[in-house]
This record gives C-alpha cells, sequence and structure tokens, in this order.
C-alpha cells in the first residue's frame, strides 16, 4: 500500500521491524523549507506521537546548521536533561530521503499570541523562570560533547560573520553599520564559551498550562556566550507586542536573572545582555535584509519575503531607539 | 501624460480593499498571503505620497551633513563608510540623531503605527 508516507513507514520498519504501524498522519502547511510529517508509530505493544522532519532544500548559502548535527546537538541536551523533543532516530543513505529525523511529538502551544491569552501573570513567570532554568541547564553542557559545532562559522566569531553576510546583500544600512560600530565599540569581556541554542525565542518552544515543555528549532545552535541567548530572547520583535516585558514578553528581567543564577547558571550583568541584545537587533534586521536579497536577487520571490525586505526599518527603528536608550 | 481618474493611490487603495474583504474567506496561507499583499500596497500606496518629500528632506540633510552634493545613493554609501571607519565617534549622538529621523520616515511609509506615540505624525 503506497501513500504520502510511504518513504516514512519503509524507514520506520528498517528500525522498528516490519510489524510496525504508522498512522493519523498530519502534514502541517508550514511553508516552511522542510517537509514535516506528524504520526503515531505503535510498535512493540505502544504507540508514541512522533515527527518526521526532512530537509527539502540546500543552498551553499544556507546559514542553518545541517539536519544530522541538529540531532546531535539535541541529543546531548536531551542526555543532559534541557527540555527538548526526544531524538528517536535520523535517517541515512538507506532510508533514500536525503537528510532528516525522526523525534518526538511535544503536543503544547508555540504561538505567542495564544500563549499569552492562555497565561496570567503568574502562568507567564512561571514560563519565563522555566526558560532561564533551560538555558542553564544548556550552558552548563561541556561544549567538548558537541566538537562539531566548533567550527561553523556563528561558533568562530559571529558577529563577524554577521557582518560578512551583511556585507553580502550589498545594500546600504547606516542604521546597521550603527548598530555594528556600537558592538565594536562597546564589546564586554567574554568569558567561557558555551553552548548555546542561537535562536531561543518566544515562537521556539512548546509551552503547555503548567510552563515550558521543550525548546524547538535548534537549527542555529554553536558554541558562543551564553548571555547570546538572553540578548535574543529579549529583542523587542520576540515581545509579540508585550513591549514592557522584556524577557520574551513575559516578564521582566531582574526575576528571570535570578532564576537563571539559581538554576546554577553564572551571575548576570545586565550590560552584557544588552550587548547581545543590540547584536540580536542587528542580526534580525540582517536577516529581513536576507530575505529581501533572496527575493529580488535569488529567485526565491514570494510576498512574505517582499515583506519581510521593507520590515528591516522597523527592526532598524528598534535598534536605534534602543541605541538611544529610549527603548529599553 | 494627463492619466485618467482613478489616480494611481485611488487604484492601489481600491485593489487592497479587495484584498481585504476577499482574504477572510480563504484559507492557510493564502489567507496570510492575501494579508501581507495588503500591508504591501498599502506600503505602495505611502510611498508614492511621501517619498518625494521625504527623499529631498534626507537628501538636504545629508547634503549639508558630509558637505558634498550627490546623488542620494551616493550620500548614504559615504555615510556608510565613515559610520564603519569610525569616523562618528566623536558626534556619535547627533549621528544616531539623523539616522533616526531618517528611519523614522523610512517607518511612515512601511507602517506608521509601528512608531513610538511621540514619533507619530498628529491625526
Amino acid at each position: 500500500m503506497a501513500d504520502e508516507v510511504d518513504d516514512i513507514r519503509r524507514a520506520v520498519r528498517r528500525r522498528f521491524g516490519n510489524d510496525a504501524e504508522i498512522g493519523n498522519v498530519v502534514i502541517p502547511t508550514l511553508g516552511g523549507v522542510n517537509r514535516t510529517v506528524l504520526f503515531d508509530l505503535t510498535e512493540g505493544g505502544r504507540t508514541r506521537r512522533l515527527v518526521s522532519r526532512q530537509e527539502t532544500y540546500s543552498a551553499e548559502d544556507n546559514p542553518f546548521l545541517p539536519a544530522t548535527q541538529q540531532f546531535k546537538v539535541m541529543q546531548v541536551a536531551f542526555a543532559e536533561g534541557v527540555p527538548v523533543p526526544e531524538p528517536v532516530f535520523e535517517y541515512d543513505a538507506a532510508d533514500g530521503m536525503g537528510n532528516g529525523f525522526i523525534t518526538a511529538f511535544v503536543a503544547g502551544e508555540t504561538m505567542p499570541q495564544r500563549i499569552f491569552r492562555a497565561a496570567d501573570s503568574d502562568a507567564r513567570l512561571k514560563i519565563a523562570t522555566d526558560l532561564a532554568a533551560l538555558l542553564a541547564k544548556l550552558h552548563a553542557i561541556d561544549a567538548a560533547k558537541v566538537p562539531f559545532l566548533e567550527g561553523i562559522p556563528d561558533s568562530v566569531d559571529i558577529i563577524g560573520n554577521y557582518l560578512r553576510l551583511f556585507d553580502s546583500y550589498a545594500e546600504a544600512h547606516p542604521a546597521i553599520e550603527l548598530g555594528f560600530r556600537w558592538l565594536e565599540r562597546n564589546r564586554p569581556t567574554f568569558g567561557r564559551r558555551r553552548v548555546v541554542h542561537g535562536d531561543f525565542r518566544t515562537g521556539n518552544f512548546m509551552v503547555g498550562p503548567e510552563g515550558v515543555r521543550a525548546a524547538l528549532d535548534w537549527e542555529c545552535a554553536h558554541i558562543g556566550q551564553p548571555m547570546e541567548d538572553f540578548g535574543w530572547l529579549c529583542v523587542r520583535s520576540w515581545r509579540f507586542g508585550q513591549v514592557d516585558l522584556p524577557i520574551g514578553g513575559f516578564a521582566e528581567r531582574a526575576p528571570v536573572y535570578a532564576a537563571y543564577e539559581a538554576a546554577g547558571g553564572d551571575r548576570i550583568d545586565p550590560d552584557t545582555v544588552r550587548f547581545w541584545e543590540i547584536f540580536g537587533l542587528v542580526r534580525w534586521a540582517i536577516y529581513n535584509v536576507m530575505q529581501a536579497y533572496a527575493h529580488v536577487e535569488r529567485g526565491r520571490r514570494g510576498v512574505a519575503f517582499a515583506a519581510m525586505g521593507r520590515n528591516t526599518s522597523l527592526v532598524e527603528y528598534e535598534l536605534l531607539m534602543t541605541l538611544a536608550g529610549k527603548y529599553s | 501624460m494627463s492619466q485618467d481618474r482613478p489616480s494611481i493611490n485611488d487604484i492601489l487603495l481600491t485593489v487592497q480593499k479587495f484584498l481585504d474583504d476577499t482574504g477572510p474567506t480563504l484559507s492557510g496561507e493564502a489567507k496570510y498571503h492575501a494579508q501581507v499583499s495588503s500591508y504591501l500596497l498599502g506600503i505602495c500606496e505611502r510611498e508614492l505620497r511621501l517619498a518625494g518629500d521625504f527623499d529631498r528632506k534626507e537628501a538636504a540633510q545629508l547634503s549639508e551633513f558630509l558637505g558634498s552634493r550627490q546623488p542620494l545613493a551616493d550620500m548614504t554609501g559615504e555615510l556608510c563608510e565613515n559610520i564603519r571607519a569610525g569616523k562618528y565617534d566623536k558626534n556619535w549622538d547627533q549621528v544616531l540623531n539623523m539616522v533616526l529621523e531618517q528611519t523614522i520616515d523610512k517607518v511612515k511609509v512601511v507602517k506608521p503605527g509601528h512608531l513610538a506615540p511621540m514619533h507619530r505624525d498628529a491625526q
């Protein structure tokens, strides 16, 4: 019986035997560059809900971590007790499905506005302190357990890497230049390098009524300064309208920093977080510039990419207002 | 060329209204793309109305600041090179305010509601 998930069924049976069955298949339309399939796997007398993700697009300038490395980072994070969907297996050459992997499905909500609506102020603070504890656990991982991350550009010099990307799009942006110049002149003393998530923001974690269930989207993981994760979490765009609650739209900074330290994280210097927040704004602005570049110059056209190009100015405004001390 | 009614701004607003009326009847990605398309037409309409004044203002400001008169794109490029070279580290606030002012004008075209109240035009 061939159907649209025949390849996944074959891959599953290679590992769990010919009695393994898959059912309740859902294929979300995420509009992304990956093929994502949700399904129930029944084998050995038990049924689990799983998610299959496959890369369907790979370009030379793809800045994201290859699927095989994402899978390995998630395996290490899972083994160290970081809440992350349990890695099940990675596709191999014999599967003939390219790069991809299967993890457990974690139920819950990722959409920021829905999370905000469902959570009162206590629940929001719980989410934010859960995030802090999650980061403390992640940042405690011995970087030697993910040695393959050392070579990627974001691990070597993430700010320099974004400057190089920015230059490759050949578009003049005085606001972004001011951001880079500020970073050059205000660089804090860097501490020990850690495993960082790299895309730790509202929208990229699964939340339930009791709190945070899992960190998702590991394709930007690298080795770097742990406060980069906090800075990115605080970027104004990721507050989704709750601008007075800098920790992802959930909470004020102080109790969340305290929760990080209580969970074993290093003492947090607010100025260092601010440095990485400024970098986050620069990075997000460049990401928008990149989408417009791909739309205009690389034939990856679409209304959403066109809009992102113009939305660069919205991020630039937030960057400049932050640099001017008018936004915090 | 003297063109007949309606004006280009009127056409854009008319097509935008069509998208706003039709979008909600669609689902999934098409619904989202209708919203984004309407948003893009709003940008076009405002740019046609505002860009002439904004460009003249920006060119005059840059020309005075840089002490040279060149096409706007060249002056913006020079400003960027100078920022990167650290030439404005001493008058940082002045340059920051100038670039902020120019960015506010960009946002007035793209999404005026994104501006803090202090930067919004009086209605």
